[in-house]
């Protein structure tokens, strides 16, 4: 469904020196730069799967987004999302796509939600019949039908992500590019958004990608990630892949008594990191195959009431990848 | 091409603008009272120092309700104001409008004749009022040919007006700020269109080579329509620079919105 090859992406940038000076002599002699946003970027994502987009700010991740949904041309390579070339902006193109930007309203701020879906439906030309449809399974799924007939700029932010999800949805895209879903909002809402979206491609089997820095985004809703820094893919596969080759370590968690024998700061330094600890708890950062003799330490000497040994934080994970992709 | 969608848009574009109360009632008209006011001063001095009854063809009773129409002339003309363009530049909404199946000047277009069409409201209301409280001056036959070839010239200069700010407005894909550039195209719309004289005081030369340009269609021409002072040579010969001019801008947008979208980034995302 998206298909991209080499694709690269250069932009030309203003540089200005600070101070009045500056700003005067830039009125004459401007000096540009060339910032590489995508260097060579290689992609293909299928029907009904789910790809996290990861990156640091400025990574690349976003350009590429807007390059795929046919808002900005690409300085070279090829693109094409469902046979058609996004740049050249083909109505049934346009018509079975959706983007959902998490920092920016694509709503009419001075119409309520209903008004809003209403021109959305005339845009789209979507039949009534399916347009009530789903609009009522969407307002039921987000639970926000009582805030259809406020004025959207009057919504909280979580509302208003929700009415930006609707939007986008009414015409049932088959290809849905998600900037930042849940950026800003409370983990309730955040959860509510991802629930939906597993929820839509269960019913709907759209190729989707997703860019969050949120890791649990990405976990919760992504069987594959791509990882981007500095304009290149630098990891193109699996979820859980990436814990097994590049989580180099596991976190182990103890709740103890606080009559032990051994203090947490007696944990021999040799077995792991301790990442937290108090008179009755322990955590620990420790490499993959020391984590039997850690496990068993801790329970011999440790008054240990319950443990648990679980992959380090994703994110962690990925930041060192970023950090090698880098070095 | 299905346009419903358009239908629903001046429907709300016109609910948008009737929810701004003040400025329909209050805030507008007072702006065309002032001007009207400050018009009133200079003139009426002016034929008093000549001793005059009549100036370039106008009473100063005919004077007054040209002073009158100018100002809603400007306001149906100028429709929407655009400059929420080069913001949708600016702030990376247009991706909005890059998305949607629709087209992004068609879409602006209906804002702006919706807009026009409530400034056309003001119009036909103060139009009345003027002619119920001071009647319509003697040399002046306003008559349903005069108003319908009025209407026409109005609406065709609005579209022209569109086009032409529409491009002023594209170079913000280029600009740091397109502001200044619209404040002189509004000045020079206000000067040599006739908003602020009736062109037929500048020196005949003047005036004939001005009928080449797009300005004076915008208020003098239509304001003259109105009056019934157009003979139907002017009217076809000002209604085929107005087509002339809509051909060529619309193109000139085409290509710079061609070269603009090559170098939208979409910032503000």
């Amino acid at each position: 469904m998206i298909k991209v090859k080499n694709l690269k992406k250069t932009y030309r940038v203003h540089k200005k020196n600070p101070g009045m000076i500056g700003s005067v002599r830039s009125l004459f002699f401007r000096k540009w730069t060339e910032k590489h946003a995508l260097k060579g970027v290689s992609l293909q994502v299928d029907e009904g799967e789910i790809v996290g987009l990861v990156g640091a700010n400025g990574a690349g991740k976003t350009t590429l987004v807007k390059i795929l949904a046919g808002i900005i041309h690409p300085s070279d390579g090829e693109a094409e999302v469902l046979g058609f070339t996004p740049f050249s902006r083909h109505t049934d193109f346009q018509k079975q796509i959706a983007l959902i930007m998490g920092q920016k309203a694509q709503l009419w701020w001075d119409l309520p939600a209903s008004d809003s879906f209403l021109l959305l439906r005339e845009i789209y030309q979507t039949p009534k019949k399916d347009f009530q449809e789903r609009l009522d399974y969407l307002i039921e799924t987000l639970a926000v039908r009582d805030q259809m007939n406020i004025q959207i700029r009057r919504l909280s932010l979580g509302e208003r992500m929700k009415m930006e999800l609707i939007a986008a949805l009414l015409h049932a895209p088959k290809v849905v590019f998600l900037d930042e879903p849940t950026i800003g909002l409370d983990l309730m809402a955040q959860k509510a958004i991802r629930d939906f979206i597993l929820e839509y491609r269960k019913i709907h089997n759209p190729a989707m990608i997703i860019t969050s820095h949120y890791m649990e985004d990405i976990e919760r809703l992504c069987e594959r990630i791509v990882i981007i820094s500095e304009g290149d893919i630098i990891y193109d596969g699996s979820f859980r892949k990436i814990i097994m080759e590049y989580a180099t370590h596991k976190v182990i968690t103890a709740r103890l008594d606080k009559n032990g024998a051994m203090k947490p700061s007696e944990f021999p330094p040799s077995l792991g990191e301790i990442i937290a600890s108090d008179d009755d708890f322990i955590r620990a950062k420790v490499e993959r195959n020391k984590v039997p003799e850690a496990a068993s330490l801790i329970l011999q000497k440790l008054p240990v009431i319950d443990l648990s040994i679980e992959e380090e934080e994703i994110s962690n994970v990925i930041e060192s990848i970023l950090r090698k992709g880098m070095e | 091409m299905n346009l419903s969608w358009a239908s629903t848009v001046f429907s709300s574009e016109i609910k948008k603008m009737l929810s701004y109360r003040v400025d329909f009632w209050l805030q507008f008209p007072a702006l065309v009272l002032i001007q009207i006011f400050l018009a009133y001063f200079l003139w009426d001095s002016i034929f008093e120092s000549r001793g005059a009854s009549e100036l370039g063809g106008y009473s100063f009773h005919g004077l007054m309700l040209y002073y009158l129409m100018a100002p809603l002339m400007d306001r149906i003309l100028r429709g929407v104001e655009l400059r929420f363009m080069s913001f949708d530049i600016y702030e990376g909404t247009l991706s909005r409008y890059l998305i949607y199946p629709v087209s992004f000047f068609l879409y602006k277009y209906i804002q702006h004749a919706a807009q026009s069409f409530i400034s056309f409201l003001q119009f036909a209301v103060m139009l009345s009022l003027f002619a119920v409280i001071f009647h319509v001056p003697e040399e002046i036959s306003l008559t349903l040919t005069s108003f319908l070839t009025g209407m026409m010239i109005l609406v065709s200069a609005s579209l022209m007006y569109f086009i032409l700010a529409s491009i002023f407005e594209c170079i913000a894909f280029w600009a740091d700020n397109v502001w200044s550039l619209m404040v002189m195209l509004r000045l020079t719309i206000f000067f040599l269109g006739g908003g602020m004289i009736p062109l037929n005081f500048f020196p005949d030369w003047s005036l004939e080579v001005l009928l080449y340009t797009p300005f004076p269609y915008m208020t003098y021409f239509p304001i003259r329509a109105f009056f019934g002072y157009l003979s139907v040579q002017e009217f076809y010969a000002g209604m085929t620079v107005i087509g002339s001019w809509i051909l060529i801008l619309s193109l000139s947008l085409r290509l710079i919105w061609k070269r603009g979208l090559l170098v939208y980034s979409g910032v503000g995302m």
